[in-house]
């Protein structure tokens, strides 16, 4: 008995059925795991033969073949497929040595995907981080016409050139797509009820973007030059938009807020038509205004808003911010230092929008640092209600107690405080007393030295500063 | 919902398919999963353990039995620890923890190996 049960287990492996051998195999890490499977067995090479996932990543493979050998590879590769006529399931190709010419061998790749009716379909063609981060397109590959299916459900493409008219057909299933760096026509219009996720990142050409999606949840846009038109009002799921470099107007915004009710997280980077931003909106959870250059004027209204980031290079805009006392605020102020009365006023008047907050971080170069300690040295604290602050400081030439001093006076009733620099990271924990005082003339209040409520500090990771770093 | 199968197998008395060892392992495991859900290491030490008390082929029982019972994260789970076990491993490696014979012609052997020379570099040697 027990002799028949160890002969029956030793060869369970290779009899476990395919499917769940392929899900196995989708567990396993790298390219060269899934081909040394191929040579256990005989069985299990043909089980090989229907992975159905297929993943030609020309980068892992540039230190053994080069480009030419790796095309013919995968070419091979994708023959030996042919007889067992599995579908595919996920095809990824990511090449980056291509000139911009069309390779026969390529072609037949996306053309042998689509064919055996691929669900998701990644291409990639060119370094992303080069042609990012140094905003060009080098050389775009330029996708196969006969891209028409229908079975496609996730598709990723990224430095393609293709015609929005040959491509749109073929997505009635598609859920989410993500085209980035490609060179597209300069009309995208989409009409689907099955579209999750749309992500079109700096495509040049791009003119005009029409979405109509009712399931559409995450749209982002990004652009390197701001010339394109959206219209995603009809997209009633939105929950996360997200626009850099769009030249979209106060208009705008206030028009698609209207009618995104479901919306929680709106990032707006860049957006330098924006001048007096109006935010009125039940359900917004997150918000970001970074660099918005001409912002003059932001009215928030939003009891939901659990976080708020804020970047400007230029100037404080007047903000009024009506949100719950629960709210984070992230605020990095560089590059502005008030030369005048009247900005300096502007920074107390816009340091002081965000008095009600649970808990507040500001990033100061030190310079920002001696605007407080003006703050400090004559007007009324602006921070009254604030219990949680964190500072981070590009330089740090102050000593702990000194920005202490200048926080405290700025923020009295703090219970956490954090300041990080570059090198060190100092927690600060206050136990005020129990019950605050109150007084009826509130300028007094602010001539009580915050001394006077502390009963106990507790300062944690405190490091001593050294006198050369 | 996940364990109307399970109802089943206890109402078919004939069923070969589960053993009682295999139902004990992975019945209690959906309980531990949604209490160590949030917490990563230990699920982590938990499979440490479990592959250490577990055989090979006890592993493949395991798998059949959650595909049986239609459990996705126990199958999930499984096969995970099958993978991360023979995660660049040699050939020799996998195939005695399977328990694999090679039936392949002597020079077929040979042949696909130099195909796929490059796979085999930087493997664990066991």
């Amino acid at each position: 008995m027990e002799k028949d049960g160890v002969e029956e287990a030793f060869d369970r492996f290779s009899n476990l059925p395919v499917p769940i051998i392929h899900h196995i195999m989708s567990f396993l890490p790298t390219t060269k795991d899934v081909t040394r499977v191929a040579v256990l067995s005989k069985t299990l090479n043909s089980v090989c033969h229907s992975y159905p996932i297929l993943d030609f990543d020309q980068r892992s493979w540039k230190k053994i073949m080069g480009f030419d050998s790796f095309l013919d590879f995968m070419q091979k590769s994708l023959q030996q497929r042919r007889e067992s006529n599995i579908d595919i399931e996920i095809f990824k190709l990511c090449v980056i040595d291509h000139d911009g010419k069309s390779d026969q061998r390529i072609d037949e790749s996306i053309c042998f995907a689509i064919e055996h009716n691929v669900k998701r379909l990644d291409l990639r063609f060119g370094d992303y981080w080069i042609r990012s981060r140094y905003k060009v397109y080098g050389q775009l590959y330029t996708l196969p016409k006969t891209v028409t299916t229908k079975s496609i459900v996730v598709l990723n493409l990224v430095g393609l050139a293709f015609k929005f008219e040959d491509l749109i057909p073929s997505l009635n299933l598609v859920e989410h797509l993500s085209i980035e760096l490609c060179s597209v026509s300069s009309n995208f219009t989409i009409s689907s009820s099955k579209l999750k996720t749309l992500k079109l990142q700096n495509c040049k050409g791009l003119k005009t973007i029409v979405v109509d999606a009712v399931n559409l949840q995450y749209f982002s846009h990004s652009t390197f030059t701001s010339s394109s038109e959206i219209s995603i009002r009809d997209c009633k799921s939105l929950k996360n938009v997200m626009l850099d470099n769009t030249a979209i107007t106060d208009d705008w915004l206030k028009n698609h807020l209207s009618k995104l009710l479901l919306l929680e997280t709106l990032i707006l980077e860049s957006c330098k038509i924006l001048g007096e931003v109006d935010i009125c909106h039940q359900k917004l959870k997150h918000l970001a205004l970074l660099n918005c250059d001409k912002l003059v004027k932001a009215k928030i209204e939003a009891p939901n808003l659990v976080s708020f980031y804020f970047y400007n290079k230029s100037r404080f805009p007047v903000i009024t911010l009506q949100c719950s006392s629960q709210l984070y605020a992230d605020l990095i102020l560089v590059g502005i230092s008030p030369t005048n009365d009247e900005q300096f006023m502007n920074f107390k008047n816009f340091l002081g929008s965000f008095g009600h907050c649970k808990s507040l971080s500001l990033t100061l170069p030190d310079m920002e640092l001696s605007l407080l300690e003006e703050l400090r040295n004559g007007l009324r604290s602006p921070l009254l209600s604030l219990k949680h602050l964190r500072i981070q400081l590009f330089s740090s030439s102050r000593s702990l107690p000194e920005l202490l001093d200048i926080l405290l006076c700025l923020s009295p009733y703090l219970e956490t405080m954090c300041i990080t620099s570059k090198y060190k990271e100092n927690f600060v924990e206050f136990q005020n007393k129990a019950t605050l005082v109150e007084e009826e003339d509130s300028d007094f209040q602010w001539h009580y030295c915050w001394r006077h409520h502390l009963r106990k500090v507790i300062i944690d990771k405190f490091e001593v500063k050294l006198l050369r770093e | 919902m996940k364990f109307c199968t399970v109802k089943q197998y206890f109402d078919d008395e004939n069923n070969n398919n589960v053993t009682n060892g295999i139902a004990t392992t992975v019945i209690p495991l959906p309980n531990k999963h949604l209490k160590i859900k949030a917490n990563n290491k230990e699920m982590e030490q938990y499979e440490q353990e479990l592959l250490r008390n577990v055989m090979p082929q006890e592993l493949t029982k395991l798998i059949l039995a959650a595909n049986y019972l239609n459990f996705k994260e126990a199958l999930d789970f499984f096969c995970r620890t099958v993978a991360n076990a023979i995660q660049n491993k040699s050939v020799d490696y996998v195939r005695k923890f399977f328990g694999l014979e090679s039936d392949f012609e002597p020079g077929e052997e040979e042949k696909l190996c130099k195909e796929f020379a490059w796979s085999f570099e930087g493997v664990d040697e066991d």
